[in-house]
């Protein structure tokens, strides 16, 4: 039969019960510090609460840009250029500049702003529409640059096309035109 | 200290070390994708281009999968794309995205006038997030009106209540 716990035994207990609270404790933060280092708890986020709820935030599809149907053709192809993606790799403002590792553009995303100055309108269009999905290499034997310019023929209608074509063709500066 | 103490202590820690651990993981959710913000960032990505409203909307918005769909497709080498994504993608499915930030309905918000109009950074409210590696799962910095306050008395900006309030 066991012995009852006399108050010397509790007290000899005593360093154990504080130093497993406070060890504990102390664990529990270097937890918490750890979590905050690698960016947040797992428990502090939680899913949406309905399918509805969702939309609400996603950023609206690329042909949102067709319901403003009284703005000028720039104004339409700006929209679609900001909307469907393309600001990703070319920029907000066109001007390029996004890192593309082992492209041969410098591993950088070429500028549009000149791209009135190099192609006619219907082939922008054709280019948009078919897209690269073969970017030349710096180094032929390294990895393929991870950013390609996908097909827009199915993502794009015929009439964003075009509002595109007039929005890039409008990059090109004034003062470059009046030179050449 | 004897050896019994020693293992009752190590039994102890041990326990706690599991607890600590796993018991919010029982109750914790995860984003449905492992985004990393950082590795898009670094190809210099401005986050507008992705978040498209972050300078002209009231809302900044989460990309729709058709734009992760851009770049991530099971047959490119190059980027890296998580099986998740890649689920969600071949499934034509939107992802899920848990929204983190939020302002109560009583508030008024605009992304455009604090970005555009104001030129603050993402970051003065969105803290690190660039250099974030892990799926954004809480508030950086947190929205609460005392920071919102703090931040139109530093700047100068109004602070009557019918100018955030609806």
């Amino acid at each position: 039969m066991k012995e009852a716990l006399t108050p010397h035994d509790a007290a000899r207990r005593l360093p154990t019960i504080v130093a497993s609270v406070f060890g504990s404790l102390a664990l529990f933060y270097g937890y918490l510090a750890w979590n905050s280092f690698l960016w947040s708890p797992g428990w502090a986020i939680r899913y949406a609460g309905s399918d509805a709820e969702r939309p609400a935030f996603l950023t609206a599809p690329p042909n949102a840009a067709q319901a403003n149907s009284e703005a000028g053709p720039v104004a339409r192809g700006r929209t679609v250029y900001l909307r469907s993606g393309c600001a990703i790799c070319h920029g907000l403002d066109g001007k390029g500049g996004i890192r593309n590792p082992n492209a041969q553009t410098d591993e950088e995303i070429p500028s549009l702003v000149y791209v009135a100055e190099g192609y006619t309108p219907e082939e922008l269009k054709d280019r948009i529409r078919r897209g690269v999905a073969d970017i030349a290499r710096m180094n032929p034997e390294g990895p393929p640059p991870p950013l390609t310019m996908p097909s827009w023929h199915e993502r794009l209608s015929a009439q964003q096309v075009e509002d595109l074509v007039a929005f890039l063709i409008s990059l090109m500066p004034k003062e470059a035109k009046e030179i050449w | 200290m004897s050896a019994k103490r020693s293992a009752q202590i190590a039994g102890t820690m041990a326990m706690a070390l599991a607890v600590v651990v796993f018991l919010p993981r029982l109750f914790a959710t995860q984003q449905p994708v492992a985004f990393n913000h950082k590795k898009h960032v670094d190809l210099k990505m401005p986050c507008a281009s992705c978040h498209s409203g972050a300078t002209g909307d009231e809302r900044a918005g989460i990309p729709s999968s058709a734009i992760c769909s851009l770049c991530h497709a099971r047959e490119k080498e190059t980027p890296e794309s998580p099986a998740e994504l890649l689920a969600f993608l071949e499934a034509g499915h939107e992802i899920p995205w848990v929204q983190v930030y939020r302002v109560p309905d009583y508030v008024n918000f605009s992304h455009r006038r604090h970005t555009l109009l104001g030129g603050l950074e993402c970051a003065t409210c969105h803290g690190d997030i660039a250099e974030s590696t892990r799926p954004i799962a809480r508030q950086d910095m947190q929205v609460k009106m005392a920071r919102c306050l703090d931040c139109h008395l530093e700047r100068k900006v109004t602070t009557d209540c019918m100018a955030c309030h609806r």
